[in-house]
């Protein structure tokens, strides 16, 4: 399973997004606000999230909020920081 | 003024014209002038086609001169004055559809040659009374006619301090409207001073014109100005214009009827100084006028005037047009004892080279004339000085004030809602700029105890206003639910007291340094042991005590302590390190920032340092609440906190600062809640956490029952609950 089809498996159970399936999340889409509708308070999910699934660490928050724009751009950060 | 000028036009196109048109006519009152009469009018028709004759009784024969000639006719069965007359040709006038009049004298001493410059005169400002201007140096006039001429000219001043050149010329041009608008008490010859007084208070602007003049030799000249009579009805009416001219009550604005003219009268009351002051810096005075109006509150305020002050202070102001609500607050601070006291130390000081030091009945009394010529010499030197200061002080205020009121009308009003309330009140928005300066030049010169001192008085006038007192409803009603009017009221007071002492406490800690308040720390050890787990540390606290200065305390932790903490532009309020003039010792997290903030509050407790933020109020645009039983009723607090320790595996430990004495405070460590991981999504598994905050904020809300500072309905409108 790619990065991305995890990703989006593991937010939806996490988040308890209901009502989506993996193939409705697009790529591209905006994990905040008008995309996928996260809110502020999901990013604080999403750091745990990615720690706990990917054994990745966001620390520095600088590099991290690009990464929490897209399915796209988050998968290529853990993809850079699993290596 | 452009908006002005179309309010005018709308208001007068309204009223009498259907287009912007200007139909003139030409009202000749006639009382016992037939000899010069046919001249007369014969000489205006050469100039004007619509004239009106209006025969106020004459027992000459009246209009029986004019037998003949086109001009329209009106009379009254017997004399009732000019006005009378002037008022039946406005009428006549109105009913026609005309714009505007011209009144000219019957006597023959106006020149009807001077018609086409009324003509001009009105196209060029529609909504000006004009009024010739007899140069009566190019003639031989009697003194009498030229002095009465400047003291009428002077009254006129005086009340309305609008200038004419010859406010007691007849040869004039009326706009209509001031006739339908306004009411007059006169109709004899004072109804000409009274219209031009009450004309340019209703914001009608006054415009003379150069007329030629021709004063028939004595015995050819008529007048019917009965010298008693007429001079005790012009006493009369100049004592009560006065009278009315220094009230300092709005006038009624012919031009601004259809713009809520009642809605700015309310909002001047004499309970409302402020909002009132406020209100008159838009109306009509520019920072720089009030500047100056305040400047001679202080200067007329700082002579040994005995009781004329207000008057005199009155009397300026009409005759140069200044702000009288502005100079007369400002004369109070002239007040005795200090500047008096101060003037007769600098006069004696003149007289003597030294400073008078004993006071006894010899000094006080006894040479009391001494001690008043002194107070003259010191006010003469004062009084410049302090107007000077005073009107800087002033100016600087009003520019601020006017700044303030222009970006706060930027801001466009939303629904009532909880936020609503909840961003009326917040303890920046007690009081204003000028108030706040003002306690902070208290707290540099004074101290502690003269700012105190200022409180106590200040408070207690916030607290007379119903509107205070409802804020402090919301919260006293659930506390003390048994309150009688009084106990509220006393309850009212102490709230806003302590309120206003923390911020005196947090104004003195910046100005005069952190040494000034003493914070012990309560749960030392606890907090120690929660720091030493290295997880981090969420630090909730609420709106009480004075949590900046008690911060202080924390100063041993030696890890970085960052606030989440929404800044507005104009806040009015300043942190005590602003005051200090020092860099702010914690990290500022902006919740509006990117995400809310929420990454960056993530990463500072990764890193293992404390992060502080408000528990008992949601913050700006968070939508992150939860709703919990509070004090008998349901409120909403923010959970982010929470969903942060539980992201985190960050201990919250509640922090409550209280004043416990004039120099001193306790921060207290309440309680220590631990909200465990993987809690998921959704507000309402975080209730049992916050419900844990809100149990120990009733706890504190019961040992320190007027450090709570909830000025605003948190509980939005749930009944208190009385059992």
């Amino acid at each position: 399973m790619s990065v991305k089809e995890k990703l989006k498996q593991v937010l939806i159970e996490d988040l308890n997004l209901e009502d989506v399936e993996p193939n409705e999340i697009e790529d591209d889409m905006a994990l905040f606000g008008d995309g996928l509708g996260l809110d502020s308070l999901d990013a604080v999910e999403l750091v745990v999230i990615v720690q706990k699934h990917f054994g990745v660490e966001i620390k520095d928050m600088e590099e991290g909020r690009p990464a929490f724009q897209t399915i796209s751009t988050l998968a290529q950060y853990i993809e850079e920081r699993m290596a | 003024m452009l908006a002005h000028f179309y309010v005018l036009l709308l208001v007068i196109n309204a009223m009498v014209v259907p287009e912007n048109q200007i139909r003139t006519f030409v009202v000749i009152p006639l009382y016992n002038h037939t000899a010069t009469l046919r001249q007369v009018v014969e000489a205006v028709l050469q100039h004007h086609p619509l004239v009106l004759v209006v025969d106020d009784g004459s027992t000459d024969g009246g209009a029986e001169a004019v037998a003949g000639l086109p001009v329209e006719l009106l009379s009254h069965s017997h004399n009732l004055g000019k006005g009378a007359a002037l008022h039946s040709a406005a009428e006549w006038g109105l009913r026609q559809g005309l714009t505007h009049m011209i009144s000219i004298d019957a006597d023959g001493q106006h020149d009807p040659e001077d018609l086409p410059k009324f003509l001009t005169a009105i196209s060029n400002n529609q909504q000006a009374l004009i009024v010739g201007y007899r140069d009566f140096a190019q003639q031989s006039i009697p003194g009498s006619s030229r002095f009465g001429r400047q003291f009428s000219n002077f009254w006129l001043r005086l009340q309305t301090g609008s200038q004419l050149k010859d406010s007691q010329s007849g040869f004039r041009a009326y706009p209509l409207f001031v006739f339908q608008q306004l009411n007059f008490w006169t109709r004899r010859y004072n109804f000409e001073i009274e219209v031009l007084v009450r004309s340019a208070w209703a914001g009608v602007e006054l415009r003379d014109i150069d007329i030629s003049v021709y004063y028939p030799p004595g015995d050819e000249r008529i007048s019917h100005f009965r010298t008693f009579m007429d001079n005790w009805r012009l006493t009369l009416l100049n004592t009560h214009l006065t009278l009315r001219s220094i009230v300092p009550w709005p006038h009624r604005k012919i031009i601004e009827l259809q713009q809520g003219e009642s809605e700015r009268i309310k909002t001047l009351s004499v309970i409302h100084p402020l909002r009132s002051i406020r209100q008159l810096l838009q109306e009509n005075s520019s920072p720089k006028q009030l500047a100056v109006a305040a400047g001679v509150g202080v200067l007329l305020g700082a002579l040994p005037l005995l009781l004329c002050h207000t008057i005199a202070i009155l009397f300026v102001c009409g005759f140069f047009r200044l702000n009288k609500v502005a100079a007369i607050s400002s004369s109070q601070l002239c007040m005795p004892p200090l500047v008096p006291a101060l003037c007769i130390e600098v006069g004696y000081f003149l007289r003597h080279g030294d400073w008078l030091t004993e006071f006894s009945l010899q000094t006080l009394g006894y040479q009391a004339m001494q001690r008043l010529y002194e107070w003259l010499l010191g006010s003469l030197f004062l009084a410049p000085l302090l107007a000077i200061i005073v009107a800087g002080l002033t100016y600087l205020l009003a520019t601020a004030i006017n700044r303030k009121e222009e970006s706060s009308n930027l801001l466009s009003s939303s629904a009532p809602s909880e936020k609503a309330a909840r961003q009326e009140w917040t303890s920046r928005s007690i009081g204003s700029s000028w108030q706040h300066q003002s306690f902070y030049l208290m707290i540099r010169f004074g101290g502690r105890r003269a700012a105190y001192a200022l409180l106590y008085i200040v408070v207690f006038y916030y607290v007379l206003l119903p509107s205070v007192r409802k804020k402090c409803h919301y919260y006293l009603a659930r506390r003390f639910p048994q309150a009688g009017t009084w106990a509220r009221f006393r309850d009212s007071y102490l709230m806003t007291l302590d309120l206003g002492k923390v911020l005196v406490d947090r104004a003195l800690v910046g100005i005069l340094g952190s040494e000034q308040i003493q914070v012990e720390l309560r749960g030392k050890s606890e907090l120690l042991e929660v720091l030493a787990e290295n997880k981090g540390m969420i630090l909730v606290n609420a709106h009480v005590g004075c949590w900046q200065v008690a911060m202080s305390a924390l100063g041993f932790m030696n890890t970085p302590v960052n606030l989440l903490m929404q800044r507005e532009d104009n806040d009015i309020d300043r942190h005590y390190f602003e005051h200090a003039g020092i860099e702010c010792p914690y990290q500022i997290i902006d919740p509006r920032g990117d995400l809310g903030g929420v990454l960056k509050m993530v990463e500072v407790l990764k890193r293992g340092e404390v992060l502080s933020v408000m528990g008992d109020r949601m913050l700006g645009e968070d939508r992150n609440g939860v709703e919990v039983e509070f004090m008998g009723g349901t409120v909403t607090m923010p959970f982010s906190a929470y969903k942060l320790a539980s992201a985190t595996g960050a201990p919250i430990v509640v922090l409550f600062s209280y004043k416990i004495g004039p120099d001193s405070y306790e921060l207290k460590l309440y309680k220590t809640i631990r909200v465990p991981s993987g809690l998921g999504r959704g507000n309402s598994v975080f209730r049992p956490y916050v419900r844990e905050f809100a149990e120990t904020l009733e706890v504190f809300c019961a040992e320190h029952p007027f450090q709570f500072f909830n000025f605003f309905d948190m509980w939005q409108n749930q009944p208190p609950d009385r059992s």
